[in-house]
């Protein structure tokens, strides 16, 4: 599953062990996301919309598999 | 002391104590001595896993009994390979002791064990308890015979 974190994260500056901090993962679970390595829970998922206080579907792109 | 602390703590303790029993069943049957060296292998094994359990990574988290959704999920899948594992390493073990004309109940007994264990876990963590309400799904415009 695509999704925007890595690059919402760097508009504002924010480090991946910040965000991991906020959103109460590891560092190693932001990387896997970024990479869309791993497709979140929906609470996790809701969590990281709230960070970044956009929509959660403006957030992850289901349609669109990462190869 | 913190819950992290705590948490790191559990893995090590099981295996300390795991270690301890062990070692005890070596000291009945192959003296005490034999018994304090298992012991001091069990005493290092757990210092290692502690200090892993403090390393921020998965298997950090793994044996520091802390993981995040994903490392639990980690976790899940290196059971599963675990337990593939120990089921050819059981089937292996039952075809060497029938071959040398071994005792193969205990090995018999593991993969019961095993076989039971599955099937629980289905049913606990299953669904299938819980039975259908029986109504349909209905929109709220369609109810009251509109």
């Amino acid at each position: 599953m695509r999704n925007r974190v890595r690059e919402l994260r760097a508009e504002r500056g924010v480090s991946q062990a910040e965000l991991a901090v906020s959103l109460g993962v590891s560092r190693q679970t932001v990387i896997s996301i970024e990479n869309g390595r791993y497709a979140p829970s929906l609470p996790l998922a809701f969590r990281i919309a709230r960070f970044f206080a956009m929509p959660v579907e403006q957030l992850f792109d289901p349609e669109e598999e990462v190869g | 002391m913190t819950l992290s602390k705590r948490r790191r703590l559990r893995t090590p303790a099981v295996a300390v104590l795991a270690g301890t029993t062990f070692a005890v069943a070596v000291g009945i049957s192959q003296g005490w001595w034999t018994a304090l060296a298992s012991e001091a292998i069990a005493l290092a094994w757990a210092a290692s896993l502690y200090r892993i359990g403090g390393k921020d990574s998965d298997i950090g988290a793994a044996v520091g009994a802390q993981g995040d959704e994903r490392q639990e999920l980690v976790k899940l899948r290196a059971a599963r390979l675990c337990l593939a594992v120990v089921l050819v390493a059981i089937v292996g073990g039952c075809l060497i002791a029938a071959a040398t004309k071994n005792p193969i109940w205990p090995f018999q007994a593991i993969a019961i064990l095993i076989g039971i264990a599955y099937f629980y876990g289905l049913w606990l963590y299953g669904t299938d308890r819980e039975e259908a309400d029986g109504t349909a799904y209905e929109p709220e415009d369609h109810r009251d015979g509109f």
